[in-house]
């Protein structure tokens, strides 16, 4: 069955899967990136059971949670996507992926970021943004966390005091930036 | 008679310009105001716009991501920020104690007895299985 005519060498990139987000604009994707997100092959999978004769090319997917911006920034990101998955086991290598992760800017594209990929089901994609954002939350102080997210604290202060005093154990030592 | 009539439609031809001109300049002042109007409405809703932008950028957007995706965060932190994160807001006072692993380094090892117990009942009470929920702690030799 894998060998018939409808299942192409894997090789041959040409295959393009059209999006629309929800502003309307159209992207044409590689189908090997469009596969990263799970939605999509779902949906992908799914259109082609129910009409063997569209063959992906003519089908448009609409993604109406995800906006051009963002849709544009996770194809560029999953375009980077190393081959292998190899975790970063040295300490070098785990700064430059921190700072490829700064690149990722304010709080609001990350969280934008975040949403698309849930909404995505798009695995690495999710892991590295979630990890974009616990990057300001690790060793930092609570004041810097809650201005860099835009946070209000709305503990009454007796509250704040009581809470700081139970665990202060964790206050001590942070970066105070 | 004649006369009469004479000066009543002159009185009445005076009358309607003055009229007219009347309602001429009602038109304008309308036409003017109208304008200003219009003018001071968009000019408000300009300002409106870009103080909501002002508030967009000021805007918390982290904590208005789903609790299931905030738990992924923080169980990719250590147990003693995760911990931090209870006292930023309302929103975030109880977050850390529904994450699925909890990680003590030995500075804060002493201190992870007393904290897991807790943890860990509230783990057995929301039925989170042991296979979906770990409690680590790390040394270093020279401790």
């Amino acid at each position: 069955m894998s060998n018939t005519s409808e299942n192409p060498n894997p090789s041959s990139s040409s295959a393009k899967i059209t999006l629309k987000t929800s502003d309307n604009e159209l992207f044409e994707v590689e189908e090997a990136v469009a596969m990263k997100f799970c939605t999509v092959k779902q949906y992908f999978e799914d259109e082609k059971d129910n009409d063997v004769a569209a063959r992906g090319s003519s089908t448009v997917i609409p993604l109406p949670n995800v906006h051009s911006a963002v849709l544009a920034r996770l194809i560029s990101y999953c375009k980077k996507l190393p081959q292998s998955n190899a975790v970063a086991d040295n300490h070098e290598e785990e700064e430059t992926k921190k700072k490829e992760r700064k690149q990722y800017g304010t709080p609001g594209d990350l969280v934008d970021l975040i949403s698309a990929a849930n909404y995505l089901d798009f695995k690495e994609g999710l892991e590295f943004f979630n990890q974009a954002l616990a990057d300001h939350i690790q060793n930092k102080s609570v004041e810097y966390v809650r201005k860099f997210f835009g946070i209000k604290g709305d503990f009454e202060p007796h509250e704040e005091e009581k809470y700081r005093e139970e665990y202060a154990w964790a206050f001590e030592g942070v970066d105070e930036d | 008679m004649e006369y009469e009539f004479e000066v009543e439609e002159g009185v009445c031809m005076e009358y309607v310009e003055i009229v007219s001109e009347l309602f001429e300049n009602l038109r304008q002042v309308k036409k003017l105001t109208v304008g200003k109007w219009c003018r001071m409405k968009n000019q408000a809703m300009i300002i409106e716009a870009s103080a909501a932008n002002i508030d967009e950028e000021d805007e918390d957007r982290i904590s208005t991501l789903p609790d299931s995706i905030i738990l992924i965060i923080l169980s990719s932190l250590l147990a003693k920020e995760a911990i931090i994160t209870g006292v930023l807001s309302q929103r975030w006072a109880y977050l850390w104690t529904s994450v699925p692993s909890l990680r003590f380094t030995d500075t804060s090892f002493e201190n992870a007895d007393v904290l897991a117990l807790p943890w860990m009942s509230r783990c057995s009470y929301t039925g989170l299985q042991n296979s979906q929920t770990s409690l680590s702690y790390s040394f270093t030799s020279d401790t």
